[in-house]
């Protein structure tokens, strides 16, 4: 299931760098699409079946995958939000995310920056952040999370955020 | 007597600080901030600057604790060397005011060790102009290591 796919081709070098964007309550943040595995409907979400701050769990095949929700500023959420649409299940890594939409990133050029050592922070699934040059030649900014990344920074969560 | 430049950095109301005169690169004034999410609160913004994304410090933030970012309207982006890469990057400082540029004698240089401790972890040295106090910040180590002040997000 995919949404507002774009119709232009991606000028990408390699897999990093091709990048899908996910919408979470009205923020937008880029993701590897190396990164995602499928994308499934919300209507198959098990909300009865909880993991330790996951919002439920949806069934692929035969597996039971715990499925998150996060904020628009990535604080985990105990329960989906309204807007959710599109439940995106991570490569590799066995989780899954809800979020508001999802589409490829409509971009000429794209620099994947590594986050500066001062903004870097345990506490977060954010480490990088991507340069995109659209047809205009303007550079906009985006940021970038990555499954494995984001598997820390909910294994992490409990640890750094015990309020 | 020895004598070299210095930028005299107004960081809040009450703070300056300085940085060596040679890396000091530019003054955006009104720039447009981009929030980063969970990152530490005295770096949570960053800017656009000649395709370069940089990460913006508010000083007052990790030293004090005290957030005075809607005061500010230049940013001073300096350059400094990586420790771990060794490549040159650039860093924005929130500023009051625009920056001065000020000779420094010898006989104004005031040891390191007298710096208070929020100084001292971030400073090269010190030196004084009439009472005031100034730490000559270290650009590399503000931008290049993790917050010695953790904060709820570290």
């Amino acid at each position: 299931m995919m949404t507002n796919v774009e119709p232009k081709n991606i000028l990408c070098k390699d897999r990093e760098t091709n990048l899908m964007v996910i919408t979470i309550d009205n923020n937008c943040y880029y993701i590897p699409q190396k990164d995602i595995f499928s994308f499934e409907s919300v209507q198959d979400l098990d909300v009865e079946e909880k993991l330790t701050n996951s919002v439920g769990r949806i069934s692929i095949v035969k597996e039971k995958i715990p499925v998150y929700c996060f904020s628009g500023d990535l604080e985990l959420l105990d329960r989906p939000t309204d807007n959710i649409k599109i439940c995106v299940l991570l490569n590799k890594i066995n989780i899954a995310l809800l979020c508001d939409d999802i589409r490829v990133a409509n971009v000429i050029n794209i620099k994947i920056v590594e986050m500066a050592e001062c903004m870097k922070s345990n506490n977060s699934p954010v480490d990088s952040f991507c340069l995109l040059e659209g047809d205009n030649s303007i550079a906009s900014l985006g940021i970038l999370i990555r499954s494995l990344s984001i598997k820390n920074y909910i294994n992490n969560y409990k640890k750094y955020n015990n309020s | 007597m020895n004598k070299a430049q210095a930028w005299l950095l107004q960081i809040d109301r009450k703070t300056r600080v300085a940085v060596g005169h040679l890396e000091l690169i530019h003054i955006v004034n009104y720039p447009e901030y981009y929030d980063v999410p969970r990152s530490p609160e005295h770096c949570k913004r960053v800017i656009l600057w000649n395709k370069n994304i940089i990460p913006v410090i508010d000083m007052s933030m990790l030293i004090d604790g005290i957030s005075t970012y809607y005061h500010k309207n230049k940013i001073a982006i300096a350059m400094y060397e990586n420790s771990q890469t060794g490549q040159y990057e650039y860093g924005g400082i929130q500023l009051m005011d625009t920056p001065i540029l000020k000779v420094i004698d010898n006989n104004q240089g005031v040891s390191r060790s007298q710096l208070s401790d929020k100084w001292r972890d971030y400073s090269l040295s010190a030196f004084k102009v009439n009472e005031e106090m100034i730490p000559i910040v270290s650009i590399r180590k503000i931008f290049s290591s993790k917050s010695v002040y953790k904060d709820k997000f570290v």
